[in-house]
């Protein structure tokens, strides 16, 4: 038992002094070019009544593929770091995926394994969230949400990229969630800016991926002295 | 010296003749004895306690055994002793806990699976001993590491797969799939040869160039084909008989030549290149494959270079129904359009290299001498025993019967010199080289027609355990119960068809810790397609899942049960009793009861009745499912008809299935509705509806699979059109 203590003790002053080192990544991520416009969704012949008068009336149906600000700065691409050794235990989340006004919310959004995904249907019709891994296209879940309001919480455990799909005839829905095995990750909001925090000093490769855009990396070395500065652009690339 | 004296000293000699030899036979003729002092000495520095010291035997009369082989291999049977520090003869057994778990030395012994005198302990003549390895008298000298699974089948046969001897198992597979028992007989292959493509109708599908150079060198026209090489080395015969044999199927081929195939243009190319990719061809065949392909892709024949050896009028009559031209061929008819059959065959006519162009049908006049030459050459060769030749009566096995070739006798054994290195024993090496060099065996006066098979080391090893294998020994057939052999039977059924190309047939889980590493069987065609749920479904729980009787009749005729994919189950022409076969293959593996099961479920209380119908709306199952022909819901092109599963599916699997689709079919499109409160948990299943049904899982899914199956007996039953496609 003393010698638990001992050890526990020893862990939290070895962090303690660790913790005192971390700096952070920050930057922006901008997109080169004028984006392509996002195409009508093609509806399905047997698209419900009321699936049509409520979800037709929004704005856009189909998530446009890139949102640049007036600086053309991108939005939802996700930053992460390789090479941190020895990463801190990555804390657990609360994350959410939310079916509202047909749409996935939010559109793209890293987590990490172990944090858990609270899906939820803020809509008066019935959604069905699919998230399919990329890679080998193994489904995470497939869940019906029938009544507006229902919740339904997912712990997340294996890293990948997922798309989020439904299979109940809204087919212009889709979202991403990327599954980090750390916690050095974060995603660009509408300025196209990004800070990942808690990095310990050394050199890493950082990594930037867009759904249309495809992925960038660059070299980066974080130093205790203050928070690394990396601005990453992106070409322009057709629609897939 | 005295005669006293004498005495003394002959005793004297006498006395110490007798200590040497005591000593001699203790130590000197006893090697085992320092063997176990080792033991010993091994032991006490893991602080263990030493063994008893002594001859050890063990008997087993029913087995004719009398093994001493434990007298030096003390730690066979005793867990700890596993590490490369313990010397090699000392060590514990590998895989102890299955092998020996299995079976237990004082049972088998160690000579029924590793050969070898059981009862020697000592070398020969004075030599240090070897296992017999040195010792031209010993009929059955030790198994090589490798071969030791020639002795599982002794016991084993009944079973599909030996468990634990992946050497047999590919071996008696190859066997089958080379073709060799159309040729040789074997003691554990009974099963008819799946034959060679017919050689009529030659000047209709290609050349006598195709033909000639086929004939030469196989492998260099179509790397992954089974067709062996009958002239390996360039030369000799190699330029004179293909020549003769082209002639020969040339003057017995007299079929009218196809009417040229109607002109197509480059969108039918572009259409049968997405039907190539989506009906399902490639769940058997590649085409263009840069990566590395799973081994049930490769069932047909690679298809890169169709181009150079088909013509497209041929590919045409050949798609529109491939038993027509082929009575038993296992290429299923997939039941194409006349627009689709003229697509595909556009898009694999021009499938041929740079540097090539699609066969020209032109075969010259044969010469009679050329073709009598020929004629003599096929029945030397024995095409007749894998292909059907107009002219040639088929014929009984032509090569020697192999039923009992793991018993040849060590004389029989004729090496050419010089020797192939190989480090295992006579007969071993013997049948290696057989396999791999066939030639190297031919002396003067042998005339060996056996050709050779394109065979990796790995392959040539495994084939060779398997021959081996074939042996008269005494055998203790293990006692197989009905589902193992129903199992059995199955597999070959589908192996034979290559079902796997398609379907997903049971996981293999690996634990290692927490993590289950789930790696499905078969159905590898599903990575082609972006939605999983548009591949081929998995057939792990066909078992539970379907009505035997259904299973049964949509495997003599498929109808479509997902009008909207694009591939297809395909007609199969199946033996008359492989339906049936498979039908019990897959009740079998999920211990389900066949042919008869009770599929009755009791009836929802009338008093719950209003709540359940309540239930099935809130749940909006018709979103997806049509139901019935007869209803104002439009056929959904996403799931199945619910009034199908009335004859279809067991009320057991449907319960599981609306608890928890994606455990019985992974990446399905059915969403569960049913969910874990807190994940850890599973038994803290939840509803959306806690007001419905007393807020339970299990009350809530027996409504609904009442409610499904009366849909099925209610509702007019949506029969799509027969012939329809998918």
């Amino acid at each position: 038992m003393t010698v638990t203590r001992l050890v526990f003790a020893l862990v939290a002053v070895a962090s303690l002094a660790r913790a005192e080192d971390l700096s952070s990544v920050r930057g922006t991520v901008a997109l080169k070019g004028a984006p392509p416009k996002t195409p009508e969704a093609k509806l399905p012949p047997d698209l419900g009544e009321k699936d049509k008068s409520f979800c037709l009336k929004k704005s856009p149906l189909v998530p446009p593929f890139y949102v640049t600000d007036a600086n053309g700065r991108l939005k939802d691409v996700v930053v992460w770091l390789e090479g941190v050794k020895a990463p801190a235990p990555p804390p657990s989340t609360p994350r959410s995926l939310v079916n509202v006004d047909c749409r996935f919310d939010p559109h793209v959004q890293a987590v990490t394994v172990g944090d858990e995904l609270k899906v939820e249907n803020r809509d008066p019709l019935l959604h069905n969230t699919h998230p399919v891994y990329l890679g080998d296209k193994s489904t995470l879940f497939n869940i019906a949400l029938p009544e507006q309001g229902q919740e339904v919480k997912k712990k997340v455990k294996k890293p990948g990229v997922l798309k989020v799909q439904c299979d109940a005839g809204h087919v212009w829905m889709r979202a991403f969630v990327h599954v980090f095995d750390h916690r050095y990750h974060a995603t660009t909001g509408a300025d196209g800016s990004f800070t990942i925090t808690d990095v310990p000093p050394g050199k890493y490769v950082l990594k930037a991926w867009h759904e249309a855009a495809g992925t960038l990396s660059q070299d980066v070395e974080v130093t205790a002295s203050g928070p690394a500065q990396k601005d990453l652009s992106f070409d322009v690339k057709p629609l897939p | 010296m005295s005669f006293r004296g004498a005495f003394v000293a002959l005793s004297a000699a006498l006395f110490l003749a007798t200590v040497w030899t005591m000593w001699d036979e203790g130590w000197t003729r006893r090697p085992w004895k320092a063997t176990q002092a080792r033991f010993n000495a091994l032991l006490a520095s893991r602080g263990q306690p030493p063994v008893d010291e002594g001859l050890r035997q063990v008997t087993i009369p029913a087995l004719d055994v009398a093994d001493r082989c434990q007298t030096c291999h003390l730690g066979v049977d005793r867990a700890g002793l596993e590490g490369d520090d313990v010397p090699r003869e000392l060590r514990t057994h590998p895989r102890r806990e299955v092998l020996l778990g299995k079976h237990p030395v004082e049972r088998v012994g160690c000579t029924p699976c590793h050969g070898g005198q059981g009862l020697q302990t000592k070398g020969v003549a004075g030599a240090a001993f070897a296992h017999g390895r040195d010792d031209p008298y010993w009929e059955r000298p030790l198994l090589s590491r490798p071969f030791v699974e020639t002795s599982c089948v002794a016991c084993h046969a009944q079973e599909h797969e030996v468990p634990q001897a992946p050497r047999f198992n590919r071996g008696r597979a190859l066997f089958e799939d080379r073709r060799c028992h159309a040729c040789h007989s074997s003691r554990f292959v009974t099963s008819p040869v799946a034959l060679a493509p017919p050689l009529d109708r030659l000047k209709q599908k290609t050349s006598e160039a195709f033909v000639v150079a086929w004939l030469k060198d196989p492998p260099s026209l179509r790397h992954d084909t089974r067709m062996p090489s009958f002239w390996p080395e360039p030369g000799g015969a190699r330029d004179r008989e293909p020549v003769a044999i082209a002639a020969f199927l040339g003057s017995v081929n007299d079929d009218a030549p196809l009417p040229s195939a109607a002109s197509v243009s480059e969108a039918d190319v572009k259409a049968g290149a997405a039907l190539f990719d989506s009906v399902g061809c490639r769940g058997c065949h590649v085409l263009g494959d840069a990566e590395p392909v799973e081994p049930e892709a490769r069932f047909g024949p690679a298809l890169d270079f169709i181009g150079e050896r088909a013509s497209r009028a041929w590919l045409e009559r050949w798609l529109e129904k491939p038993s027509a031209l082929f009575p038993e061929t296992r290429m299923p008819d997939l039941r194409l359009s006349a627009t689709e059959v003229s697509q595909l065959a556009a898009f694999l006519a021009v499938q041929v290299r740079p540097s090539a162009q699609p066969v020209s049908t032109t075969w010259s006049t044969p010469d009679a001498a050329l073709v009598a030459e020929g004629r003599k050459a096929v029945l030397r060769y024995g095409c007749q025993a894998c292909h059907r030749i107009p002219g040639i009566a088929p014929a009984g096995r032509p090569g020697p019967d192999l039923d009992d070739f793991g018993d040849l006798p060590p004389e029989r054994l004729e090496f050419a010199e010089p020797r192939p290195a190989c480090e295992y024993t006579e007969r071993e090496c013997w049948t290696l080289a057989r396999l791999q060099h066939p030639a190297a065996l031919r002396r003067p006066g042998l005339d060996l027609v056996m050709p050779r098979f394109q065979l990796s080391d790995d392959d040539a090893q495994a084939l060779a355990v398997f021959l081996l294998s074939n042996r008269a020994q005494p055998s203790v057939p293990r006692v197989v119960d009905e589902a193992a052999l129903a199992i059995a039977a199955g597999e070959r059924v589908l192996t034979r068809y290559n079902c796997r190309g398609c379907h997903e047939v049971g996981r293999d889980e690996v634990k290692t810790g927490d993590e289950v590493q789930v790696t499905p069987r078969g159905g590898q065609i599903r990575r082609r397609y972006d939605d999983v749920a548009l591949a081929p479904p998995p057939l792990t729980f066909a078992g539970r899942k379907f009505q035997p009787r259904w299973l049964f009749d949509f495997l003599k005729r498929p109808r479509p049960v997902r009008p909207w994919l694009t591939v297809r189950m395909p007609t199969f022409s199946f033996g008359a009793h492989e339906p049936e076969v498979l039908a019990r293959f897959f009740a079998a593996r999920d211990a389900q009861p066949f042919p008869f099961d009770d599929t009755s479920v009791p009836p929802v209380p009338e008093a719950d009745q209003p709540a359940a119908r309540a239930l099935l709306e809130k749940l909006q199952c018709a979103r997806c499912h049509a139901v019935g022909a007869g209803g104002d819901v439009k056929p959904a092109e996403r799931a199945p008809d619910l009034t199908f599963a009335a004859s279809r599916l067991k009320p057991g699997w449907m319960r599981d299935w609306l608890r928890d689709p994606q455990a019985l079919q992974p990446g399905t499109r059915m969403p569960a509705y049913f969910f874990l409160s807190d994940e850890d948990d599973p038994t803290s299943w939840s509803t959306p509806y806690p007001a419905v049904l007393g807020g339970e899982v299990s009350r809530q899914i027996d409504a609904l699979v009442w409610l499904t199956l009366d849909l099925g007996r209610a509702a007019p039953v949506a029969v799509h059109p027969e012939g329809a496609h998918r």
